[in-house]
């Protein structure tokens, strides 16, 4: 069910309407569950199956976490429930990448492993299955101030249930996002009022949120849609170049858009996602990057992976290393082929190698001409790294770059590059507005209600092809 | 909220005055969607109207003449254009079937967006909300005028031969995959339905054979289709039309589109089949 859709606008009305009704407060939790069931449940009902699997497991290792006497005992259902997360992942989204690095043909299986084998992707796999995994490491960190009694666990297995059904299932992060530490969310699980509901934040984050998909991303996606082999062949290298920056500017607007709609929507039901982007195209470094983009992946992989690996404490070499794996893992997240890996390599790549200059002039420099040489370069580098998950074999990666170079010659069409740029226009203002709040705090905050009139307007007139959002393939 | 709806009915104030000409759209899933509100809100009722996909969408309005009405669309089949013919108020004299990739399911999403009633209604009333009035169709327009390119797929008109020859190859490749038996049989049974529903109205019908490159008229699924659509309507019952059958060559871009001069003979041909189907 996509945030775009009647179904979902009905479903999310009624849920707020009687989540919000007098006398029904001590059944607002199940009233989310349920509305986030019915959410998964569309269209792929027997999806449920792993989901609420995924809940049980999670939730009986978790709690026997707490429960355990001895260290020795928690480690163990700690451990049981990391690995059963990682398992059902790997399984579902891994099985012919793991199949094809043991040489095993597909087509040789047969029976219940066929079956399971020709399962589509469940939806929303890569995020609960991270936040099953937050689960148990939070509650195992016991001597952690985080954990148990910031966290409000409870005391009986039906009540964690409950509580754990609700952090898995919430229907604003479920299918793609923010992921949410346990040891951020169970606290919020408390009863809600309607005059606690935080309107501001609501609304604009909802308004944002939908422009930004509807009218950036799906617009956009008509464009970039000629990143396709063969037909990029035939365009100028101008061409090409401005459907990459579309792309660029695409994905922004439909992730960032995405995780704006579920912050706004998780606020109209007294929950607080945390901020996943924060105008990641003025990042003047890698490092800052990933500290701007797609920040609770950035945040999960560093407390639950890079920390734990060692970070930058065993020394140069390890750090790279570490880097390196993180950033490798963090990009297979994204899909079960090489050409993402590759991509979170690459990107580990950039973060090694800025280390190692980050003494230099290049980066150290204050002076404006340094900000946006550094800035264009980061911006430069993410965007053409974009095209291993626009093409996901490498020779057609090969055969983009190639048409780049090589079709200097051939005339533009204008017309593509207007639309990308109009399209792309408000993306831009977005970040340059970014920038100029430090400056002119007073002035921007008394053209927000004309701005936000005007995102609204554009949704209205000029709202693209209705497109699936792209995190969802993840 | 005041100042959203404060643009919205200026704008539409602003569309309704100065009504701004149309040509050019932004991509092609826009023109498909601008063509369908043209055909559905426009108060001139055609005589004839085209459905097919981007094959007979090059066949250029200035052949076909005033009367006629081309809702070819692309990356969609004709069987999208009859659900669209079916559902609108029009009742056009002849419908042109474009017969060589008349298998593709109809595109119900796109149909059922064009005609819920309330955003059916909505658009009839205030036409700045139609697809082809939206702010970035209308700026394109106007800039397109400084510049002299026509259409968002001119790019194509004159390829180089080696891209010629990759598309025909890539065109060849997708032409001779097999299609499941199962589909071809609902595209066909579906087709039969709209046939009886349109005679069922009075109108007459032709079917459209658009000429390709010589190697893909004889790949499997164009010929599949023309073998199957000619033993489900036949020669002896229906007006079927062709033009490339005494040898004549057209040039395409890529193999199945045609090249604006070629698609101007064709059009102006396929107009002398259009009015002498109405006088009979």
């Amino acid at each position: 069910m996509n945030f775009n859709s009647s179904p979902f606008l009905a479903l999310a009305t009624l849920t707020f309407l009687l989540y919000y009704l007098p006398g029904f407060t001590r059944y607002q939790v199940a009233i989310l569950i349920v509305a986030s069931l019915a959410f998964y449940a569309y269209g792929q009902p027997y999806l449920l199956l792993l989901l609420l699997g995924s809940v049980t497991i999670n939730s009986v290792c978790s709690f026997r976490v707490l429960q355990a006497e001895s260290q020795r005992r928690r480690l163990l259902w700690a451990a049981s429930g990391v690995i059963f997360n990682l398992s059902i992942l790997v399984f579902f989204k891994y099985n012919r990448l793991v199949a094809e690095a043991l040489m095993v043909s597909l087509s040789s299986i047969d029976g219940a492993g066929s079956l399971l084998l020709a399962l589509p992707l469940p939806i929303g796999i890569s995020f609960y299955t991270f936040h099953g995994i937050s689960l148990v490491i939070d509650v195992f960190k016991r001597g952690d101030p985080k954990s148990i009694g910031a966290m409000h666990l409870q005391t009986s297995l039906s009540a964690h249930f409950r509580q754990t059904l609700l952090y898995l299932t919430f229907f604003p992060q479920l299918i793609a996002g923010p992921i949410v530490k346990a040891h951020f969310f169970y606290p919020q699980i408390c009863p809600k009022g309607f005059r606690n509901i935080d309107w501001e934040l609501a609304f604009k984050s909802l308004i944002t949120g939908y422009f930004l998909k509807l009218v950036v991303a799906d617009n956009l996606q008509d464009q970039t849609f000629w990143i396709a082999y063969p037909y990029f062949l035939n365009f100028s290298s101008l061409n090409l170049l401005f459907f990459l920056f579309g792309y660029s500017i695409q994905i922004f607007a439909d992730f960032a858009g995405y995780s704006l709609i579920a912050i706004g929507l998780a606020a109209l039901f007294g929950y607080r996602l945390p901020i996943n982007f924060n105008f990641p195209y003025v990042s003047q470094s890698f490092s800052e990057f990933w500290t701007r983009w797609h920040m609770s992946l950035s945040s999960f992989l560093r407390e639950y992976l890079y920390y734990p690996l060692g970070g930058n404490r065993i020394g140069t070499a390890r750090t790279y290393i570490n880097l390196m794996v993180v950033m490798a893992l963090g990009g297979l997240w994204h899909g079960a082929t090489l050409s993402y890996a590759a991509w979170g390599a690459l990107h580990g790549s950039a973060l090694v190698v800025e280390r190692r200059f980050r003494d230099s002039r290049l980066y150290q420099g204050a002076g404006r001409y340094l900000v946006v040489v550094r800035v264009i370069l980061v911006f430069v580098f993410v965007t053409f790294a974009w095209l291993l998950f626009k093409l996901p074999r490498f020779e057609e990666v090969v055969a983009f770059v190639q048409a780049m170079t090589g079709n200097v010659h051939q005339s533009a069409n204008p017309l593509f590059i207007f639309v990308i740029a109009l399209y792309s226009f408000p993306v831009i203002v977005y970040h340059l507005l970014y920038l100029l709040k430090k400056r002119h705090p007073a002035l921007l905050e008394r053209a927000q209600p004309a701005a936000y009139g005007v995102m609204l307007s554009a949704i209205m007139l000029n709202s693209g092809r209705p497109n699936a959002f792209i995190y969802f393939q993840f | 909220m005041i100042c959203c709806f404060s643009v919205v009915f200026c704008y539409n104030l602003l569309i309704s005055v100065w009504k701004p000409g149309i040509d050019v759209a932004a991509s092609q899933w826009s023109l498909n969607r601008i063509k369908a509100e043209r055909y559905i809100y426009e108060p001139i009722q055609p005589s004839a109207v085209i459905v097919g996909t981007s094959l007979a969408m090059a066949l250029p309005q200035e052949g076909l003449g005033s009367q006629t009405v081309n809702l070819s669309l692309g990356a969609v089949g004709p069987l999208t254009g009859l659900e669209i013919v079916r559902r609108a108020r029009s009742r056009p004299v002849v419908v042109i079937i474009e017969t060589n990739l008349f298998a593709r399911e109809v595109d119900e999403e796109f149909v059922d967006a064009l005609f819920s009633p309330g955003a059916y209604l909505a658009r009839e009333v205030f036409p700045a909300l139609r697809h082809e009035f939206q702010p970035v169709n209308v700026a394109i327009n106007f800039a397109r005028r400084q510049t002299k390119r026509s259409s968002s797929e001119s790019f194509l008109e004159r390829p180089n031969p080696e891209i010629f020859r990759r598309m025909l190859e890539v065109n060849r490749g997708e032409l001779d995959r097999v299609p499941s038996a199962s589909a071809m049989d609902a595209a066909l049974a579906k087709l039969k339905s709209y046939i009886a529903t349109l005679e069922s109205r009075g109108v007459k019908l032709i079917f459209l054979k658009m000429p390709v490159h010589h190697t893909l008229q004889k790949s499997y699924v164009i010929a599949n289709n023309i073998a199957r659509l000619k033993e489900a309507f036949p020669d002896s019952q229906y007006r079927w039309v062709a033009f490339d059958h005494h040898g004549e060559v057209f040039q395409t871009k890529d193999g199945l589109h045609l090249i604006y001069p070629d698609a101007l003979i064709v059009s102006r041909r396929l107009r002398s089949e259009i009015e002498s189907a109405i006088e009979k």
